[in-house]
């Protein structure tokens, strides 16, 4: 029999004590195919691969190599079998340059140790095959996540592999970047590799996947192929049931203006340069105005420089109900009604050890304290109020954050700013990593949050849901606030040009 | 099946639960040994002078808790004690009485108070910054204490510390109301609550608005205070001041610490934990004393209870 598939698992299982994270699961991959594995947070898609990469070796099923029965017990077998992964989780080290990074542990060397001058060569090759012009002696902390991860996956690609398996490569990737990363990917299936594509963003999978398999609760739900389904379908073999509509119909009413920036210019950290250059914009009550623009655009740095939580002070005025303020620190926005819900929950939302009734309440310790002294029953009201309201999926508040689902997680992160009772809540980036069933609950706490009056900025990288959630945009290019669109302006072609500095 | 189930959760919760309180455990296991190891260990007086001798460094494990907790760590816990206790002595033979004390204690406050300013606005490492403050304070009390003899002997200090109120010693009333007001401190009020949160993740606190800088520099501060609460009551032990006192305390304090359970990455520690890490130490070289086990021995012993200890807690 030839070999139509290069990985092949049968019947999977995989149990974590008690728990049985993958059940039974089929999955087959064919050399030079891109595969899309879909499904919510938790669905088993990571544990299986895993499974595939050594990491958990399996209760039961076996795995097939090239229609050749092959143990895989480590993570040394996998490398054997040249099966590469990239998480999620970059794992470059920060202190060593691009170049060190590639070759790590393999780094060319003559009698007098490493080869240093071939060594920046061959990474300069390297990354040049991927289009990507960066000095190799740099620093990886110096790079912002996106160059990293395409460090990353370069470095992946390099140490060659049949099996390529990108666990969410484009999370924190904008426009031109996921484009170079797709086109890379692309061209990289015409050598035979055979690539498992991990990820949230349906149109992607539309875009470049040949096949994509679709897990729910630890099972495999069904392979389709690309061409023959629509969205629709995807979407409703993920979640188990028909989704109607990715974005909730919710009226919202703009009323009067509360926060407007005005000419608001703010430094680089590094250069002489302006990061966000003259930048005005005006919000309103009870209306949720999108900040669109690419990774480096300024968006986050206005937002969070308007707050005080910036590397460099900005310049510039700040209206808020009419008053000229500045904030000199985040407490200081918070006291004024200001939450602000950050890009990366891991590393700035989250304390992820910590109970979720702490975190919930961190925000908001002003409300339960008493003459100095914090009343422990009035937080727990509050924190399980929210977690009811937000429907947050866990049995007991004492457990700690990283217990729970991505979805969950940032769930936890709005419930600490609505705690605040923040009239302005800014949100950046707010369903990053977050599946498409607990977005849709984000999403709707979102909208009845600009129902009940609040002012709403959502940055987002994701066009659609700039698009499905914003009534207002305002597109953002090289620092500069390039135009503002209406509800009736707004489509993704619209958007595009602005952001990439076209219109 | 289902049984078995639940069964196995049930031992899953018990397991989970004595691991994360096993210093009490130990603590109570070692302490019913140790009545049958020893006839002398469980009398009235062997007791009290278990208390006295370690109530000194149990409060000075609480204040390196909470410089824990924050994810640093303060190396000149025995610099304190020394100086502390130099100064004690000076300031009451010069007929200060119990001013002495009050301007020690602040003295105290303010020395932790620029070492926190050193970690929260200069960025050093609190190992460093510490470091380097252990070094000052030890050559402060060498200067202050050369060619002086202060004994102070029959001054209010050391006859108070010796006595005892309501049978119970003073040191360890002392220790009591430490404990108590730390306890509510750590559990009971915005700071306590916010250095759990600087030290689990110091940028998601300084974004939910906690003053990150403030509550540093307030940490290292309580540490010196707690530091020469201890330093003020090995003073009236010693009935004297003298330099060469206060060696291995910053050690012990660890030590105690982290047998409590606290994680030297921060956010995580409990004043009863520490206070019973503290105790196991003591009761443990108490019945090593007993026995008649030399202190070499002994320091092996210690050692090996801190590595089981730490292993015991990454377990869970």
């Amino acid at each position: 029999m030839a070999n139509e598939y290069a990985v092949e698992m049968k019947e999977i299982t995989k149990r974590f004590g008690g728990l049985t994270a993958v059940k039974d699961v089929n999955f087959q991959v064919k050399p030079g195919e891109i595969h899309a594995l879909c499904g919510e947070n938790g669905a088993g898609k990571s544990t299986l691969m895993n499974v595939l990469t050594g990491k958990f070796p399996p209760n039961s099923g076996e795995i097939l190599l090239r229609g050749e029965k092959t143990r895989i017990n480590n993570p040394k077998d996998a490398r054997k079998e040249k099966i590469t992964i990239v998480h999620q989780e970059l794992e470059l080290i920060p202190d060593l340059s691009i170049a060190e990074n590639i070759f790590l542990g393999n780094q060319p060397v003559t009698a007098a140790g490493v080869d240093w001058k071939q060594m920046y060569a061959e990474a300069e090759k390297i990354l040049l095959k991927f289009s990507l012009s960066m000095n190799v002696r740099t620093k990886i902390k110096y790079l912002t996540v996106g160059q990293q991860q395409l460090v990353e996956i370069a470095k992946a690609i390099y140490l060659g592999g049949n099996v390529l398996i990108l666990d969410e490569p484009t999370a924190p990737l904008t426009g031109r970047e996921i484009d170079f990363l797709l086109d890379m990917l692309a061209k990289l299936k015409e050598t035979n590799i055979s690539i498992i594509y991990i990820t949230h963003r349906l149109e992607e999978v539309f875009r470049i996947a040949d096949r994509a398999s679709v897990m729910r609760d630890g099972k495999m739900i069904d392979t389709f192929d690309v061409k023959s389904i629509t969205v629709g379908e995807l979407v409703a073999a993920m979640v188990g049931r028909k989704m109607e509509n990715m974005y909730p119909q919710i009226e919202t009413k703009a009323g009067e203006v509360t926060l407007e920036i005005e000419d608001y210019s703010v430094p680089h950290s590094l250069y002489s340069t302006n990061i966000v250059d003259n930048a005005s914009m005006k919000f309103h009550a009870g209306e949720i105005v999108g900040i669109s623009g690419l990774l480096g655009a300024g968006r986050t740095e206005l937002m969070s420089a308007v707050i005080g939580a910036y590397k460099t002070k900005g310049s510039g005025t700040i209206k808020l109900n009419g008053k000229e303020v500045k904030f000199g620190s985040p407490s200081e926005a918070i006291r004024s009604g200001i939450g602000y819900v950050t890009e990366d929950r891991k590393t700035t939302g989250l304390i992820l050890n910590q109970a979720i009734r702490f975190n919930i309440s961190m925000a908001s310790l002003s409300r339960i304290i008493k003459a100095g002294i914090l009343s422990p029953k009035k937080e727990k009201e509050i924190v399980s109020e929210l977690k009811n309201s937000l429907t947050i999926k866990t049995d007991n508040i004492e457990n700690p954050v990283s217990s729970l689902s991505g979805g969950n997680q940032q769930k936890v992160v709005l419930a600490k700013w609505l705690a605040t009772q923040p009239e302005i809540l800014i949100l950046d980036e707010p369903t990053r990593g977050v599946d498409v069933g607990a977005r849709y609950e984000i999403y709707t706490i979102i909208k009845e949050l600009a129902k009940q009056g609040s002012t709403i900025i959502m940055i987002s990288s994701d066009l659609s849901e700039i698009i499905g959630m914003s009534d207002r945009v305002y597109t953002m290019y090289e620092g500069r606030v390039r135009g503002e669109l209406s509800k009736k302006e707004m489509n993704e072609d619209s958007i595009m040009r602005y952001i990439t500095g076209i219109a | 099946m289902g049984n078995i189930k639940v069964q196995n959760e049930k031992l899953k919760k018990i397991t989970d639960f004595a691991l994360s309180n096993f210093v009490i455990i130990a603590f109570i296991v070692l302490f019913i040994a140790s009545c049958f190891l020893s006839p002398a260990f469980l009398t009235i007086n062997n007791i009290k002078s278990v208390l006295i001798q370690n109530s000194i460094y149990a409060i000075c494990a609480i204040g390196m808790l909470m410089i824990i907790i924050t994810g640093g760590i303060d190396l000149s816990t025995g610099s304190y004690v020394c100086i502390i206790v130099c100064l004690t002595a000076g300031l009451i033979q010069k007929g200060n009485g119990i001013l002495s004390i009050v301007i020690v204690l602040l003295l105290a406050f303010g020395i932790g108070a620029v070492s926190g300013s050193m970690v929260a606005c200069l960025n050093i490492a609190p190992f460093i910054a510490t470091l380097a403050m252990t070094t000052i304070l030890k050559g402060a009390a060498y200067m202050y204490q050369t060619g002086q003899s202060r004994r102070i002997d029959g001054t209010f200090l050391p006859n108070w510390v010796k006595s005892s109120t309501f049978g119970i010693p003073n040191p360890v009333s002392v220790m009591i109301v430490v404990f108590l007001v730390f306890l509510f401190i750590l559990n009971r009020t915005r700071y306590g609550r916010s250095i759990y949160a600087i030290g689990g993740n110091k940028e998601t606190a300084y974004l939910a608005g906690i003053p990150v800088k403030r509550y540093l520099i307030l940490t290292y501060a309580l540490g010196g205070l707690c530091f020469a609460i201890g330093g003020v009551l090995l003073c009236g032990r010693l009935g004297m001041g003298t330099a060469t006192v206060g060696d291995g305390y910053e050690m012990d304090a660890i030590a105690s610490v982290v047998i409590g359970g606290a994680s030297m990455s921060g956010g995580s520690g409990s004043v009863v934990k520490t206070i019973v890490g503290a105790m196991l130490m003591g009761v443990l070289y108490n019945i090593m004393n007993l026995m008649g086990i030399a202190s070499y021995p002994q320091m092996i012993l210690k050692g090996v209870v801190i590595v089981l200890a730490v292993l015991l807690y990454k377990a869970k």
